[in-house]
């Protein structure tokens, strides 16, 4: 199965979200990087169907997924961003509500709810309204609901905001081995998750993918790139003018330990280090100001 | 789907208030008729209200009841001149005379008082103003072939008829309109406002399905509570006063175009209700398909219910009418409803067709609630997010 996205196109009056956007996604974990406004959720609600595009399409195995219709959908787990529901609904008021909308027979749907409550640990919760639960526990009530139906494709915005360490751990193993054989496409600010999980990435700048490929492709367009260098710390302000900084490590002794991207050595005594993905968001980005999410 | 949806609309707080709201209220409305029916009181000794009013008039009315034929008429209107002329005002006559002059005055005001024309003439005059009083030919031509049906002679005996039993369901109706249409109001739009639409729409069901299955929920659960209510209220009025099988030409208008008891025109009214409020609900549920505030869809819904209200009050051109009658919800208001399109006598005309008005408050609501609700599910299969 493969998803193939042609010159996906949205654009909002004079403001072009996502711009001729090209794109083929096969079974595996996808992590879509980008700044907030680069247009990921736009290209997500245009892939779920949500969206209509301005131009271009989405194929599913070569048919036009808006053709497909309820075909498409049945195949389909999505979590938005912000993960909204009836006030009113308890958890389990609203996985059956939702097993029934995803067309799931009764038993199966008891099935299926059990187990996804079983290791999204929501069986404590199960009877509680959902406006009551936690932040964190309402995303773990959005993830459950997005996997009930075995979705081959899963798109999940921003799925591990509000989950704590523990939590994240978990739901990026579930996550490894849900995605045997489908698609799952997930984008997020937490680059770590992504670096775990994701066997491809999809990077979006100004409404458009960048790069794509292997994390370790990706990679490639740092390596050189990235150093360590341990200053004083009244350098410290310079330093991070005249390079953009990934981490900073108190050493003791009024040294800190910095990781930085920048085109060459620019601090004295730098050290080449290992590229990760956060060191090559941090590249691809070093301009972008933070601005709200399309 | 439309189990869950329904028993999610259910279960919502604003529902179980507004559901007790509208139980009690035409409960409410049904106890002011009751308590509001008086005995006539010019005699003086007779000061009854509510309940004892009721059985007093019952069994003083037992006596008049039956077939109003012109010999009848001619008798009554005989003896309550004769009355009249002998005592002078009602507070002189002897109690069995008062009686017996108080019983016609129904029959009497409700013939050929109202026609003003003899006793005699009543039937020939009523006819006769059917023409005199239709504005175009097409309307006279659809009168009298509507009249054509009506049997002569009407028929009177006691009951809700002669109460403001009519008035206050009119009154009541518009509450519960107004009820119902809050009920429909976030059936998508509290979807699109908490964030809630864009998951349920991607599921397989989350198209068309789930909005048909809204619409469904929202229809019975008005449904079944205006019937309740109207049930309630037609249980209360029937089993005070009891059935009425007067002809409503004499209780309600003269020129009532239908061979009905008031019973029936009570069930019509009834019927027109359920129409109306379908038609103001899908309405609004449209409105819902389209807005994702709330607050905005709730207040174009209760412009709407308003608007006919000031159409009838402030606006009286003949094409006035047809702006009432073509919205959803004109067919109800403060005086207005089947009751009233009944007495009045309207028609509307157009060229050379002529439709006389409580048809048109039928038929308008019965196309509209459907087409209105097949616009709802359009505009939320088609609805976008920002």
């Amino acid at each position: 199965m493969n998803i193939e996205i042609q010159n996906l196109t949205k654009k909002f009056g004079k403001k072009t979200a996502v711009d001729s956007v090209s794109l083929t996604l096969t079974p595996g974990v996808w992590g879509l990087i980008g700044a907030n406004g680069a247009g990921k959720t736009t290209l997500m609600r245009m892939l779920v169907g949500i969206l209509t595009p301005t131009s271009g399409r989405v194929l599913c195995d070569g048919a036009d997924t808006r053709e497909m219709g309820e075909a498409w959908r049945d195949m389909l787990g999505y979590l938005p961003q912000s993960f909204g529901y009836y006030p009113e609904f308890s958890v389990a008021d609203y996985l059956d509500y939702m097993a029934a909308l995803k067309g799931l027979e009764k038993k199966a749907a008891r099935r299926k709810i059990a187990e996804l409550c079983e290791i999204l640990s929501l069986t404590r919760v199960y009877k509680n309204k959902i406006k009551k639960l936690s932040g964190g526990t309402q995303r773990r009530v959005g993830i459950a609901q997005a996997m009930l139906n075995d979705p081959r494709v899963l798109i999940l915005d921003e799925p591990t905001s509000g989950l704590d360490p523990g939590e994240r751990v978990r739901f990026r193993n579930l996550l490894s081995e849900f995605a045997r054989g489908r698609i799952v496409l997930i984008s997020t600010h937490i680059v770590s998750d992504v670096e775990y999980i994701a066997a491809e990435n999809a990077v979006m700048k100004a409404g458009r993918i960048i790069d794509a490929g292997t994390t370790a492709e990706l990679l490639r367009a740092v390596e050189g790139r990235v150093f360590t260098a341990r200053i004083p710390e009244r350098e410290l302000e310079r330093a991070e003018s005249a390079v953009r900084v990934v981490s900073l490590k108190n050493e003791g002794g009024g040294e800190t330990l910095v990781r930085y991207v920048a085109e060459g050595p620019l601090l004295p005594g730098s050290d080449f280090a290992e590229p990760r993905l956060e060191d090559l968001y941090l590249w691809l980005f070093r301009d972008e100001r933070r601005q709200d999410d399309v | 789907m439309y189990k869950l949806e329904l028993k999610r609309l259910i279960k919502s707080r604003s529902t179980l208030f507004l559901a007790a709201a509208m139980l009690g209220m035409s409960v409410f409305f049904a106890c002011v008729t009751v308590a509001g029916a008086g005995s006539m009181e010019s005699r003086g000794y007779i000061t009854l209200r509510g309940m004892e009013a009721i059985e007093y008039q019952r069994g003083l009315f037992a006596e008049v009841e039956g077939y109003v034929t012109t010999e009848r008429l001619e008798e009554m209107s005989d003896y309550s001149v004769w009355a009249r002329d002998t005592y002078g005002r009602a507070d002189n006559m002897p109690r069995d005379v008062y009686e017996r002059w108080i019983s016609y005055e129904p029959i009497l005001s409700g013939s050929c008082g109202r026609m003003s024309c003899e006793a005699d003439e009543y039937y020939a005059e009523r006819r006769a103003a059917l023409a005199r009083l239709a504005p175009s030919e097409a309307a006279i031509a659809s009168a009298l072939a509507l009249n054509w049906r009506v049997d002569e002679p009407f028929y009177w005996e006691y009951g809700f008829g002669g109460s403001e039993a009519g008035v206050n369901w009119t009154l009541c109706l518009f509450a519960l309109c107004l009820f119902c249409t809050v009920i429909a109001v976030p059936a998508f739009s509290q979807g699109y406002s908490c964030g809630a639409d864009g998951i349920l729409r991607c599921a397989r069901l989350g198209r068309g399905k789930l909005a048909r299955a809204k619409i469904l929920a929202v229809y019975s659960v008005c449904g079944a509570l205006y019937l309740l209510s109207a049930a309630l209220f037609c249980a209360v009025i029937l089993l005070t006063f009891g059935p009425d099988g007067s002809s409503a030409q004499l209780k309600l208008g003269a020129f009532v175009l239908l061979d009905m008891s008031m019973t029936g025109v009570l069930a019509l009214c009834v019927l027109s209700g359920l129409i109306t409020m379908l038609a103001s609900v899908s309405f609004t549920l449209w409105l819902s398909s389209l807005l994702p505030n709330g607050v905005h869809v709730l207040a174009l819904s209760a412009v709407m219910l308003a608007l006919p209200s000031f159409v009838n009050a402030y606006m009286s051109y003949p094409a006035c009418d047809w702006l009432r009658l073509l919205l959803p919800t004109g067919s109800t208001g403060l005086q207005i409803g089947m009751y009233n399109e009944l007495a009045a006598y309207r028609f509307l005309t157009l060229g050379p067709a002529a439709i006389w008005t409580p048809f048109a408050a039928l038929a308008v609501p019965a196309l509209e609630a459907p087409a209105f609700a097949l616009l709802a599910r359009r505009a939320y299969v088609r609805h976008e997010g920002a």
